[in-house]
């Protein structure tokens, strides 16, 4: 007999209701139950973070945390970044591309929900609303959580610093001139 | 201005920010079943008894394989001939029967309905194996010597005889792998009237692959279908043919139902590609003033248990390119490749070359010291000059001539040298580092000369063809391994077009759009696949600008790209939306941009040449 449990949860705001193995993570849920398969796994022992994603505010390998557990709880993926599937990127999607903070993209999305949840934590903000925001030291220690094999990391930390450059709520800080179009969707 | 070189977002960024990438794993077909391998845990010795029938019974499981179960005499070929060596007794069967050589060599499959409860009844399998001693150390004599092979030139006899100083040293590498952030994964789906098979997550050289599945399974090849995907990174180590890649398919035509593998990251340590693993006893002859005269190194290379797709490629190239730089009158390269019971090895990153330069490198740095010369003054007075190139080694590898074909070594050493002044490295060097820091670092600085290859061929296929919208599309033998390889191809083609990068889609690992595509390996998707396209996309701008004039008229809206450049109408094939006849004389070569299109002209001008 499978040790299975009803539970619901709201992914990326929409609710969902399924019935799940105890042991059942929530990278797995979310992936092969739910069809959430920006969320990555790379390493399922909670040290890559690809699979991060943002449980009730806060960013948790998805690998480390069972489904049961997330029952009642608001989960935000990677593909609940921009607006809609095809609307435009968020910034820090869009800072992404601009600053090749990406190349073969599969531990992006984890990177994306590391810094989604960084800049928006109390502690942070308090910070960057004294007029401290993110700086490059600090968003190489934030990016020592996960594991890129592409990039050598330097691309996605000036991604995290102009975005959190450009979120800064006092007007201190300019948006980084973008330099580019759009990105091309097609 | 072309596309070639122009600062443009890159095509596969919006998908994978979005999450909305094609991994190996994304996919998933309707009653597919799940397979786990199960390994060995032993590194030598003897199946006495292999019991699945536990395992067998386990809720879920449909079915439980060993080498019993599979078509006799099956084991993985050499896809990198380096040379005339067999190797055939050494290759990798499909599952280990008798004799198991590798902690992780697989010994039986588990197929269920859920990835859960095969990794549970894999568990249950009984594995009674007699050990034998392990073979670790590749400079031991118990290693199996599965080729040597030897690069030569010169009279280094005599160099080493008449030299003013002679400085040997003995260097060891240890093993590295690929480990690319994405486990491997492959989903393989009969199709149910055919007997054909579509398959994701096989990357790299996906045409090899289907031909030797389908003379594995003993199919036509063209029931074999291997769709493109996107992949978290290669390193060498992804994309070649392993037991999976037969097991995986096998179990899929044999159960009649789809079949999927996503590889968790302890079973990849163990079962992908090893590489690097070698010992050198390297030695160079010099003049009174640091001239080498000669240079001679011994090479035992670790190749683990097999011999896999790659051969020898991998000591192959460690011989033939470790003179580098340099003006070495005489060489002599010795490896033995010696089989140990560890995971069998493949390349990853520069293979050979990493390994080569590591040892010649730091023999050059130990040289300095001892000679009472400045490490960079000895690489300088060593190195060939620009007067020199191209220069020819009478030595080959792969099966090809060593030749350094372009480049100036010295001011490419002077220009490193200057800049590493600039940036205060030597006095970083120096620094003893800030009192009660948490770390005490201890500093040095390192400097190496390093020679790649890129651009191996021998061949890549492309199709571009134009649609009625307008759209581009380019179809290229090349595959992706993460790089970026649909941007670059975009702008290859952008650029023999004069079109817009943004109306161009690239399609990349189809066997069936690109039946003899090569692939991707070795640096050379840009430099081949980018020439295949290259040539493609001019043929048809040729092919559009010999139309008749009437055929043409000019596009609803010229649209301005990323690059600043214009959409132009002479990249539209006849039938497009376009195209009228007849029609005002209108050729876009005329009016919509001629600046981009320098090739093209009316039909029947003469060529000039460019």
């Amino acid at each position: 007999m499978k040790d299975t449990h009803a539970i619901q949860l709201q992914v990326n705001g929409r609710h969902h209701e399924l019935v799940v193995e105890a042991r059942r993570t929530l990278a797995d849920m979310l992936r092969h139950d739910l069809g959430y398969t920006g969320t990555h796994l790379g390493c399922e022992h909670g040290i890559c973070g690809a699979c991060t994603v943002i449980l009730d505010g806060s960013p948790v390998r998805a690998c480390l945390v069972f489904g049961v557990q997330a029952d009642g709880a608001s989960v935000r993926t990677v593909e609940g970044l921009a607006e809609g599937p095809t609307g435009p990127l968020s910034d820090l999607q869009q800072a992404f591309s601009d600053h090749h903070a990406l190349q073969c993209g599969f531990c992006t999305p984890g990177f994306l929900m590391l810094a989604e949840a960084y800049l928006a934590e109390a502690a942070y903000l308090a910070e960057a609303e004294d007029g401290h925001p993110l700086s490059e030291e600090r968003a190489r220690e934030l990016v020592a959580s996960n594991l890129c094999r592409c990039t050598g990391y330097q691309g996605i930390i000036d991604a995290l610093v102009a975005t959190a450059r450009a979120r800064q709520p006092s007007g201190t800080a300019r948006r980084e001139p973008a330099g580019q179009e759009p990105a091309d969707d097609r | 201005m072309s596309a070639i070189g122009a600062r443009l977002p890159r095509k596969e960024d919006p998908r994978l920010l979005r999450g909305r990438g094609r991994f190996g794993d994304d996919f998933s077909a309707p009653g597919q079943l799940w397979a786990r391998i199960v390994r060995s845990p032993s590194a030598h010795g003897q199946v006495r008894e292999l019991d699945v029938t536990q395992a067998a019974k386990a809720p879920g499981i449909s079915a439980v394989v060993t080498a019993a179960d599979l078509p006799p005499g099956l084991a993985i070929p050499v896809r990198l001939m380096a040379a005339d060596i067999d190797l055939s007794e050494y290759l990798q069967p499909i599952l280990a029967g008798h004799t198991v050589r590798y902690v992780g060599e697989p010994l039986a499959v588990v197929v269920g309905d859920d990835p859960y409860a095969c990794e549970d009844a894999a568990e249950l399998v009984e594995i009674d194996i007699a050990e034998a001693t392990a073979v670790t150390d590749a400079r031991t004599a118990d290693g199996t010597i599965a080729a040597e092979l030897v690069a030569s030139y010169g009279d280094t006899d005599t160099a080493f005889g008449t030299a003013c100083h002679v400085v040997g040293i003995e260097l060891a590498i240890g093993r590295h792998t690929g480990v690319p952030l994405e486990p491997r994964c492959l989903v393989a789906v009969p199709g149910p009237d055919t007997g054909s098979l579509e398959i994701y997550g096989m990357t790299k050289v996906p045409v090899w692959n289907r031909d030797l599945l389908a003379s594995m399974l003993g199919v036509d090849e063209t029931l074999i279908r291997v769709h493109g995907v996107d992949a978290g990174g290669g390193f060498g180590v992804r994309g070649e043919f392993y037991p999976e890649d037969f097991l995986i398919p096998w179990l899929a035509m044999r159960l009649a139902r789809p079949v999927k593998w996503a590889e968790d990251r302890a079973e990849h340590l163990v079962a992908v590609n090893h590489s690097r693993q070698q010992y050198h006893r390297i030695s160079a002859a010099f003049d009174a003033e640091g001239r080498i005269l000669g240079l001679a190194d011994d090479i035992v290379h670790d190749n683990g248990a097999y011999c896999r797709t790659h051969g020898v490629a991998v000591p192959d190239l460690t011989v033939a390119m470790l003179p580098g730089p340099y003006r070495i009158p005489a060489y002599r390269g010795r490896v033995r490749v010696v089989l140990t019971n560890k995971t069998p090895c493949g390349t990853y990153r520069a293979p050979g070359r990493f390994e080569g330069t590591a040892a010649r490198e730091h023999l050059l740095d130990v040289a300095a010291d001892r000679l009472g010369l400045d490490r960079i003054a000895l690489r300088a007075r060593n190195l060939l000059t620009r007067a020199e190139m191209p220069h020819q080694r009478p030595i080959t590898t792969l099966r090809t001539e060593v030749v350094l074909d372009t480049g100036d070594y010295p001011a490419l050493l002077a220009a490193a040298a200057r800049e590493a002044e600039r940036l205060g490295y030597r006095a970083l060097a120096a620094h003893p580092g800030e009192p009660g820091a948490r770390y005490a670092p201890v500093r040095g600085f390192g400097l190496a000369m390093f020679v790649e290859k890129s651009g191996l061929g021998p061949q890549e296929t492309a199709d571009v063809t134009v649609s009625k919208s307008g759209a581009v599309h380019v179809l290229s033998g090349g595959t992706s391994l993460g790089q970026g390889i649909q941007t670059v191809l975009a702008q290859i083609a952008a650029d023999a077009l004069g079109a817009d990068p943004g109306v161009i889609d690239v399609t990349t690992g189809d066997t069936a759009a690109q039946p003899f595509g090569a692939g991707s390996w070795a640096s050379r998707s840009t430099v081949v696949g980018g020439s295949a396209v290259h040539q493609a996309a001019t043929a048809v701008r040729e092919r559009a600008c010999s139309w008749p004039r009437g055929c043409w008229r000019r596009p609803r809206r010229t649209s301005r790209s990323a690059t600043g450049q214009s959409a132009s109408a002479g990249t539209r094939a006849p039938g497009s939306p376009w195209l009228t006849s007849p029609g005002p004389p209108n050729p876009p070569a005329a009016t919509s941009a001629p600046a981009s299109r320098p090739g093209c002209r009316p039909a029947g001008a003469s060529r000039s040449p460019t």
